[in-house]
């Protein structure tokens, strides 16, 4: 099942092609890694998904009508993004950021409703915002800050989350702890998640599609223990690798052939 | 979020917003019934108000307020408002508090467009008047935007090329200041200086026309505005068509800012205040355009007051006491920014 998948889509810049006709669809209720190096697309291709961007060639199709056919209205209330560095007006709270996500579901004379107030109480709570709600979003550390974009995206009520590199900038900490929230967000609110990560580690513990890019092509898509292998990263990465169990999960875990100062 | 409930309509406000622009309403309203009391000549404050709203009290005060004292400060409040709305946008679209059109040269841009007006057709009227600044305004900040854009307005970029456009903008006011002839020259010099001094209804009618065309239009992109502050992805993943929102909100903006200039002539600073004031009284993030729309006419109505008030020999264009305020007030923002605070 998918709600979401690109037909032969071509992505780029003006007349840079940077995206070469990709085949992709994200699985319905789970939550889908994009991996590659940097450089190979795929965070363009994320904008592609989300609107974005418009392919050259191909399409983009969410719900099966093609992405572009759909008011912007309609496709921000089902698929909501994190985008990589959002500019949080200065001043502003956390319930004050988290309430902006309400922005698609709002009428120009008809503008909050008890809906808008449920979603923007619900996303400060899945969020562990509740106690500083109130807090002003430039004062907060760095976990806090990107716990109050998920929540600002949560209250955009989708069941499509894309977010552009959750993750960066954050500490290891941190990381995992957004990287929990958004498996919650999954299993409890059955929502689908798409995300651009980095750590190879972090996509294979926590989704369950991998969709792996290299020069703007899919180098191999699907489950992180079938797609995680020494021959791929070998072929996506070009580092030599050995893929071994995570000793708590189980999950595929890569670790650099070589010691430091390198094999090459 | 505190909303503010009216029936089913809603205005989408914090308490506090709601609560500051009572409080400028109200300054404004006694402002205004000060300023038309204020004068050579004593007039009650009944006939004043009277007198204002064109209901006869016999002279002088039918003359006195009726046509000079009431359209003057009208046309002070409603060019103060106009200026403050554009400068708030200006600053929230470029996210830059420098961000003004008297700055970025807009302002000089319809000066120009005026003075060539008069320079080619004449003083005729003052719809032809705004016109030629409309025209002016508009090609300056097609011209701004064509010499900054970089795939999107770069701030920076604007700002130095709107600064050049502006010099520019003024040589060609001073090059047609010097080729039309005597009279119409005085009539631009006059203009230029940027004053309130012996406005009419008709002045007042071009302004209101303006605001009631534009303000509208502002508030329903409104939220937009607000949207857009978070950056371009996350306004379009919140459903906000950008590109249109941003056109439409960049010409309202020079368009009143454009009026603005053709019924008073160039006066400086408010459109950069008034919103940075707004927005530290109602302590909002981001953009707050009514609050910003009173401020300025609280501003030029204050200013033009403090102008009227000065001795005989002391009389100074209203610009030059904006300026007064907005001089020191520019001044510590650029301290700030060279300490590398926020802005």
């Amino acid at each position: 099942m998918t709600r979401l998948e690109t037909r032969g889509a071509v992505i780029g810049y003006g007349d840079t092609t940077i995206v070469h006709g990709v085949d992709v669809a994200v699985p319905d209720g789970r939550i889908t890694a994009i991996v590659g190096p940097n450089g190979c697309g795929k965070s363009t291709l994320l904008r592609a998904l989300v609107r974005l961007l418009s392919p050259s060639q191909g399409t983009v199709l969410l719900d099966g009508e093609d992405i572009h056919r759909i008011p912007t209205r309609e496709v921000a209330r089902r698929v909501g993004l994190l985008p990589q560095s959002p500019i949080a007006p200065a001043g502003i709270t956390v319930k004050e950021l988290v309430a902006r996500g309400r922005t698609p579901h709002q009428k120009v004379l008809r503008p909050w409703s008890a809906a808008d107030e449920m979603a923007v109480t619900s996303a400060l709570h899945s969020t562990a915002l509740t106690s500083i709600q109130d807090a002003v979003v430039d004062e907060l550390s760095g976990g806090q800050r990107q716990r109050a974009w998920i929540a600002m995206t949560l209250a955009q009520d989708t069941p499509l989350m894309i977010l552009d590199e959750p993750t960066t900038y954050l500490d290891i900490a941190h990381q995992y702890d957004v990287m929990d929230l958004l498996h919650h967000l999954n299993v409890r609110q059955g929502r689908t998640i798409i995300m651009v990560v980095h750590d190879l580690h972090q996509a294979a513990r926590y989704a369950h599609h991998v969709i792996a890019m290299r020069d703007g092509v899919v180098a191999a898509a699907g489950d992180p223990r079938e797609v995680f292998t020494e021959d791929l990263i070998r072929e996506v990465f070009a580092l030599e690798a050995r893929v071994i169990p995570d000793p708590v999960t189980g999950t595929p875990m890569v670790v650099p052939a070589h010691g430091p100062g390198g094999a090459r | 979020m505190r909303i503010l409930r009216i029936g089913p309509l809603g205005i989408s406000t914090h308490r506090r917003t709601f609560a500051v622009g009572l409080v400028l309403l109200a300054a404004l309203a006694a402002l205004l019934v000060f300023a038309l009391m204020q004068g050579q000549s004593d007039i009650s404050i009944l006939d004043s108000i009277r007198a204002a709203v064109g209901i006869s009290v016999g002279p002088p005060a039918d003359f006195i307020v009726g046509q000079v004292r009431a359209p003057r400060a009208l046309t002070a409040v409603l060019v103060g408002a106009m200026l403050g709305v554009s400068g708030a946008i200006l600053q929230s679209l470029t996210r830059n508090p420098l961000a003004s059109p008297d700055f970025i040269g807009i302002s000089m841009g319809a000066g120009a467009g005026a003075v060539m007006t008069i320079w080619l057709i004449g003083a005729t009227s003052l719809w032809v008047t705004a016109a030629g600044a409309i025209v002016g305004a508009l090609a300056t900040a097609a011209l701004i935007l064509a010499l900054s854009w970089r795939r999107g307005i770069v701030p920076l970029r604007l700002i130095l090329a709107g600064i050049g456009i502006g010099f520019v903008a003024q040589s060609l006011s001073q090059y047609a200041l010097t080729r039309m002839d005597v009279h119409d020259a005085g009539n631009a010099l006059g203009w230029l200086v940027g004053s309130v001094t012996g406005r009419t209804w008709t002045h007042v009618t071009v302004c209101a026309v303006i605001l009631a065309a534009l303000l509208p239009v502002v508030l329903w992109h409104a939220r937009a505005l607000r949207t857009m502050e978070m950056g371009d992805d996350a306004a379009r993943a919140l459903g906000v068509r950008v590109g249109l929102s941003r056109s439409i909100l960049a010409v309202c903006s020079v368009l009143l800012a454009a009026g603005a200039v053709a019924v008073t002539g160039p006066i400086g600073f408010i459109a950069l205040v008034a919103p940075a004031i707004a927005l530290r009284l109602t302590r909002n993030a981001g953009v707050t355009l009514l609050p910003s729309a009173l401020m300025g006419a609280l501003l030029l109505l204050a200013a033009d007051q403090v102008a009227q008030a000065m001795p005989a020999t002391l009389q100074l264009p209203v610009g030059v006491f904006t300026a007064a305020v907005g001089a020191p007030y520019l001044m510590w923002l650029v301290w700030r920014a060279s300490r590398g605070g926020p802005s």
